[in-house]
């Protein structure tokens, strides 16, 4: 109850809206429903709806695929080749150039693209915190070989770099994980660097230190819980810019190889019946829109909620 | 105003011994400077006792404290906790030594995790030592009167007292001699800071607790210390018996900082004689030759300027007010 009324600190709850910070407070009091812990959250908009729906609809195609009666990915039958969606019962999105069914290709091939996205963030996302949360905690010399690590990082053509890991190694889906996850981590080490940063003066993280806890202790029980929410809502942007960038790489080839499909080598593929059968392309291209459009859309909610904002003034009242 | 002293010291709980803090601060163009933010100071508690330490924000306070707890590295100086110098340990043994020191912080709302229950808040020292009890929690909790209930709370649904109740709960955790006590009702309203008084007060009755008590409020500092050390750029200026020095100041620092103090009386507020400095705070990175104070003191001479004043006894031929031997002051004119 008191937390509801009185002018409580910001940055302790979690931002719910502009609307709802305490200069508000006046007319805020008739307005905030009486239950504590029930706080309002600003409505679903239609683009986050729509954003699940498109995620909820590629991740059933990714999981359930392989339950549809005649899944079969490989299964080659010449003389069915090259059907248009819904003109056969027996596929309903059609058949490739060499008769494999599109709808079981389409699912296979989003379980694979979508695993490889998500081992790459969560790799990104392991390597960024911790060397960010090290810099930003430590300080000093360990901050200043970080961010240059970082800024070399930024610097390197990822495309080159794989291609060159690939010729030695020979391209496959391992490579293109490790590649990626090595490449992508400088947005996750940047904001949890600068979050540890202004925490690590803040009186709660030396208390511990008085009390005979280690720095592992302090950032594993003050530094980390604090970081990952921030954590969460950069991979959930970055996880559709990584599969833009794991498309365009399996499109030239570099990542897992035929006759696995993944959406980039589905759109290769297609690209070359664009004049007789387009949807062979077309169809990966809009699962991957889906995924893509979907991902940003829900994405948006957490940004737009301000977290971030909340945080920020967390730091700066320390 | 304490008049009651402590039993005699066999050993003091803590002893800092010419203590310098420096930070590298920059010079003009490339060249280097220190920032001297601790000065060479001493200073003891004994048993059962209250230092308060005051001064002026910038002063070196929080520095000092920060380094007799570990956080900062002296430069020079010892920090010695109950006789045993903490420089010569071995890691382990001076974090077990330190924990005999605890600190209360500032700002209850900055010093407690908001992620964190209240009751993972107190317990979280003792996990680290691996003494965890939910029942050594709750007697915590209703040693600074709060309940078990609350424990299950967030620091954002208490008020400021009883968030200060939670840090002090915290502190109490590993069974210390000495609490360090950072300006620790600066942020909470009169009436509470009584309430917070009292219980720290109760507090070393029961536990026989010495502190180290950090504030800018003379009357709070009054009311609670039984010695009283005054600190200007980094070095103490003036020490002894609270009630010497607040009713019989040496230094002109100390003087001019009674002088300013408000007096709840109008008729006395209205006939005493107030001590005004002027200018600001010396830059800390660039501190005036000889006495520290000499560009604000109203009452400077020359030699002031070539010779740093060391903390002495008083000269024992100033009659009206006998100075007593404890009661000690670093100014050139005062020894003149």
């Amino acid at each position: 109850m008191t937390q509801q009324l009185l002018p409580t600190d910001p940055t302790v709850l979690p931002a719910t809206s502009e609307r709802d910070s305490p200069q508000g407070d006046q007319q805020g009091k008739a307005r905030r429903r009486p239950a504590a812990g029930r706080r309002k959250r600003p409505g679903a908009s239609p683009a986050f709806v729509a954003g699940c729906m498109m995620l909820g609809l590629v991740l059933l195609l990714a999981a359930g695929g392989a339950l549809l009666p005649g899944y079969d990915p490989f299964g080659q039958d010449l003389s069915a080749a090259m059907r248009k969606p819904f003109t056969d019962p027996d596929h309903l999105l059609g058949t490739d150039s060499l008769g494999r069914d599109m709808l079981s290709r389409l699912s296979l091939a989003s379980f694979v693209t979508l695993g490889i996205a998500l081992a790459v963030v969560i790799l990104n996302a392991v390597i960024g915190t911790g060397l960010g949360m090290a810099a930003g905690y430590f300080g000093g010399r360990l901050d200043s070989a970080i961010t240059t690590l970082a800024d070399v990082n930024l610097a390197m053509p990822v495309v080159l770099l794989l291609i060159a890991v690939a010729a030695v190694t020979g391209p496959s889906a391992t490579v293109t994980i490790v590649t990626l996850g090595l490449t992508y981590w400088v947005g996750y080490a940047r904001v949890s660097r600068n979050l540890a940063r202004s925490l690590r003066n803040r009186d709660f993280v030396l208390a511990p230190l008085t009390q005979g806890g280690g720095h592992g202790w302090v950032i594993r029980k003050h530094i980390l819980p604090n970081v990952f929410s921030q954590i969460l809502i950069i991979a959930a942007t970055d996880i559709a810019t990584i599969i833009l960038i794991e498309s365009s790489l399996e499109y030239l080839g570099l990542g897992v190889q035929p006759p696995v499909p993944s959406w980039g080598s589905m759109i290769f593929e297609g690209q070359k019946y664009l004049g007789t059968n387009p949807w062979l392309a077309v169809l990966p291209g809009i699962v991957m829109f889906l995924t893509v459009a979907g991902a940003q859309f829900t994405s948006q909610r957490f940004t737009a909620e301000g977290t971030t904002g909340a945080l920020l003034r967390k730091g700066r009242t320390a | 105003m304490r008049t009651d002293t402590p039993a005699p010291p066999f050993l003091d709980v803590l002893t800092v011994q010419d203590l310098m803090v420096g930070f590298p601060a920059r010079g003009p163009l490339f060249s280097r400077r220190t920032l001297k933010a601790v000065n060479g100071v001493s200073l003891h508690v004994a048993p059962g006792e209250t230092l308060g330490l005051v001064g002026e924000s910038g002063c070196g306070k929080s520095t000092l404290v920060r380094t007799i707890l570990g956080i900062n590295k002296p430069t020079a100086g010892t920090v010695a906790v109950g006789g045993r110098n903490l420089a010569g340990l071995l890691n382990g043994r001076r974090r077990q030594e330190r924990a005999r020191m605890q600190m209360v912080f500032q700002d209850p709302s900055s010093s407690l995790d908001p992620r964190m229950t209240v009751h993972e808040i107190v317990a979280e020292p003792l996990r680290i030592n691996g003494q965890y009890t939910a029942a050594a929690v709750n007697a915590l909790l209703e040693q600074v009167g709060l309940t078990e209930a609350m424990g299950s709370r967030r620091p954002s649904e208490f008020s400021g007292g009883q968030r200060q109740r939670v840090g002090i709960a915290r502190a109490l955790a590993l069974k210390p001699e000495l609490l360090i006590l950072d300006e620790p009702v600066s942020a909470l309203d009169v009436s509470v800071q009584a309430q917070v008084i009292n219980l720290l007060q109760d507090l070393q009755a029961g536990l026989g607790l010495s502190y180290l008590f950090i504030a800018h409020d003379l009357s709070v500092v009054r009311q609670i210390s039984h010695r009283v050390a005054v600190m200007y750029m980094g070095r103490i200026v003036e020490t002894g018996p609270v009630a010497d020095v607040f009713t019989n100041p040496q230094h002109p620092y100390t003087q001019a900082l009674l002088s300013a103090a408000p007096v709840a009386d109008p008729s006395a507020a209205a006939t005493r004689q107030r001590i005004v400095l002027r200018g600001d705070l010396p830059d800390a990175a660039n501190l005036p030759s000889g006495c520290a104070f000499r560009t604000r003191c109203p009452i400077a001479t020359d030699a002031c300027a070539a010779v740093v004043p060391h903390l002495l006894p008083p000269v024992p031929t100033q009659a009206d007010f006998p100075v007593r031997p404890a009661h000690q002051s670093a100014c050139l004119l005062v020894h003149a």
